[in-house]
């Protein structure tokens, strides 16, 4: 079988203080909007990300990176996983009381 | 219900001071997620796909209407407004920020609540029979017994790091509402022929990848070796069960590997040498801690309400609703009252802040001010005068909690699923509300009649799949969701571990394949009043499988 193409990357985890999902940034810091991520063109790239957010999980930022891989449309990042895709944009039910 | 003493509320305070210090020193860095992450997991803290979840232990599914809006107040202050109650008998916060969740186990603790153990491979929170103390056909009511469980498995320190979690349920008589033989222990209570009560003992049941219906371990165990008994059961899983491989670690497979007679002899011959020992359970213990759930002082009443009969027959949604989910009390003139957690194309076991509070109100203003949570996800008025199940059902009205549908098509266990679970292959909760709403219609419902139907988004089972009457399993195929049927399972007397039928269907076919499969029972029953599970014990899979994938 045909080795599937290198996929864009980036890199996500959960915030420490409170768990919500965060994504690296061009500036080096974490941001819950997947608009703000950096996307690394290879997962070779992204090691260097990930290298990175070790260090914010040594201080104590977030929790668990990892690279995920995201195909471009437009140069907006969508990750390739559904579980991703659940993660950057929250439940796909509500996620609160019906009545407000 | 149970009255923490002393020692209760300072063991408890003295977790949450602990655990505060903990959390604290993870957010100040001095702690690493490897370091805490067991820690947290003690505490019921996990952390999933968009925040952390704390799982609340609701022990025997017994809820006093304080505690119960202590949980609506937790839900407002600290999430996002509802709470989630599990197959387990627990209640789920699923966005709360670690740095509250010291201040949310201190205000749990002045209501006499907590989450330990409800993480860990230890003996997690004892589930008993929703109706306990209610129900006309039990035995005897089976809390006092699980409260005494949970008094010797609270940080047992011999079975703390047990090779894998484990699991107790209590079921107050022979009719199994507390799915006793899925479950590691399951214990029924019983007479013996001199009218003792005692317990009839089982071992090994569980789901998850492997699921086995339990194996028979003792016909009748005196009450006052329960612990002895229980403790020796522990101890050779302890010793035995495997700790090499996470996915044979639990005592089915031990069970499975090493057989009953094995086991048994094992069991036995612990037992006979501990059971005159500490753990030997005197009467009076067992009588103070049954004191604590005395049945509340209801004053005699006639069998048959007129009040109940008046409006039911001006209210036709009234009369259906209490042919749904209202059952038989153990005291003529009274009723328990399920509130189904399962509104049409709702989420299963959600409730808002708004929704517990009401049910406190209408439990202290009808029902003792007493509530369970069942393992079916919903709640229960254990005690309520038929006399005012009407005003109950207009509370209920105007909570948005009056759906009509219990053990109906509808009621169907849903685990959380790949919207919350970091553990998930697909999304369970989108599929139950499509599936509620293809079959929402009353008619359409009461016609169909009993039939469960429950979801999981894993091989993990929380959901119960392999128990269903149908059983929907969702897997990962390369990225796609795809969902599994099984069929013929059951978790009550007639434990059964149901039948795969076929390929998995898309998220796109799978509530017609559901359609499918309940016309194709609608077109074989012998008669309305035959149950879906009773035509598929009569005739098989094999309708069910020509009429979803053609005949071969
Ligand atoms: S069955 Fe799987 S997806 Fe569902 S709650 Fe359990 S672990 Fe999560």
């Amino acid at each position: 079988m045909a080795r599937p193409p290198k996929s864009s990357q980036i890199i996500t985890a959960n915030r420490l203080i409170d768990g919500r999902v965060v994504f690296l940034t061009q500036d080096l810091s974490w941001s819950s909007d997947l608009g703000n991520a950096q996307v690394f063109p290879d997962p070779a790239s992204a090691e260097g990300g990930i290298k990175s957010a070790q260090t914010s999980a040594a201080n104590g930022e977030i929790v668990d990176p990892y690279a995920i891989s995201v195909s471009l449309t437009d140069g907006r990042a969508a990750p390739t996983l559904l579980r991703e895709r659940i993660r950057a944009d929250g439940p796909t039910i509500e996620a609160g009381p019906k009545a407000a | 219900m149970y009255v923490y003493d002393d020692f209760d509320h300072a063991f408890v305070g003295a977790r949450v001071a602990q655990f505060r210090d903990q959390v604290a020193r993870r957010l100040s860095g001095d702690l690493t997620e490897d370091q805490f992450k067991p820690l947290r997991l003690m505490n019921g803290v996990y952390l999933q796909l968009h925040a952390y979840m704390l799982r609340i232990a609701i022990p025997y599914g017994t809820l006093s209407s304080r505690q119960m809006r202590k949980l609506a107040h937790i839900g407002r202050t600290y999430d996002r407004g509802f709470g989630h109650f599990t197959t387990r008998q627990n209640l789920q916060f699923n966005w709360p920020a670690l740095k509250d969740i010291p201040d949310i186990l201190t205000e749990l603790a002045e209501v006499e609540m907590h989450a330990i153990q409800t993480s860990g491979n230890c003996i997690r929170n004892v589930t008993a029979d929703h109706f306990a103390g209610a129900a006309a056909d039990e035995i005897a009511d089976p809390r006092p017994y699980a409260e005494i469980l949970r008094q010797w498995s609270s940080l047992h320190p011999e079975f703390s790091y047990l090779p894998r979690k484990f699991k107790i349920a209590i079921s107050g008589g022979a009719h199994d509402r507390a799915a006793i033989r899925f479950h590691d222990i399951g214990l029924q209570l019983v007479r013996n022929a001199a009218g003792e009560i005692g317990f009839s003992v089982y071992i090994g049941g569980g789901m998850g990848r492997t699921p086995f219906t339990a194996w028979h371990l003792r016909a009748f165990l005196p009450e006052s070796d329960l612990l002895a008994y229980t403790e020796s059961i522990l101890r050779v899983y302890n010793l035995y069960g495997r700790r090499d491989n996470k996915y044979k670690a639990r005592i089915k497979i031990l069970m499975h590997e090493a057989g009953l007679d094995t086991v048994r002899a094992q069991v036995e011959e612990e037992f006979e040498r501990i059971r005159t020992g500490v753990l030997n359970l005197p009467a009076s213990d067992i009588d103070r801690i049954k004191a604590f759930f005395r049945l509340p002082d209801l004053a005699e009443k006639p069998a048959v309400s007129v009040a109940e009969a008046k409006a039911a027959a001006q209210d036709a949604a009234f009369e259906a609703w209490v042919a749904t989910n209202v059952t038989a009390h153990k005291v003529p003139g009274y009723a328990s009252v399920t509130i189904s957690l399962k509104p049409i194309g709702g989420i299963a076991g959600d409730a808002t802040s708004a929704q517990m509070d009401a049910v406190a109100d209408l439990a202290d203003q009808y029902g003792y001010g007493e509530i369970r949570v069942s393992h079916v996800q919903n709640l229960i008025l254990p005690h309520v005068a038929r006399d005012d199940l009407k005003a109950v059902y207009d509370g209920l009205v105007a909570a948005e909690l009056a759906t009509a549908n219990i053990g109906l098509i509808t009621d169907m266990i849903v685990c959380p699923g790949l919207d919350y679970c970091a553990l998930a292959n697909a999304r369970s909760i989108p599929v139950a509300q499509r599936i509620s709403e293809a079959f929402g219609a009353q008619a359409k419902q009461d016609d169909i009649g009993p039939l469960q139907i429950k979801i999981s988004g894993c091989i993990n089972a929380c959901g119960h799949h392999h128990v269903g009457h149908i059983g929907i399993l969702g897997v990962d195929r390369k990225g796609e969701e795809l969902y599994q049927i099984t069929l013929g399972g059951a978790a009550d007397e007639q434990a059964a571990v149901g039948e795969i039928v076929g390929p998995g269907f898309t998220t796109d076919e799978i509530v017609g394949a559901i359609e499918t499969v309940v016309e194709t029972y609608r077109d074989i029953r012998s008669g309305p009043e035959e149950a879906f599970i009773d035509t598929y014990r009569r005739i098989g899979p094999k309708p069910f499988k020509e009429a979803l994938y053609g005949a071969d």
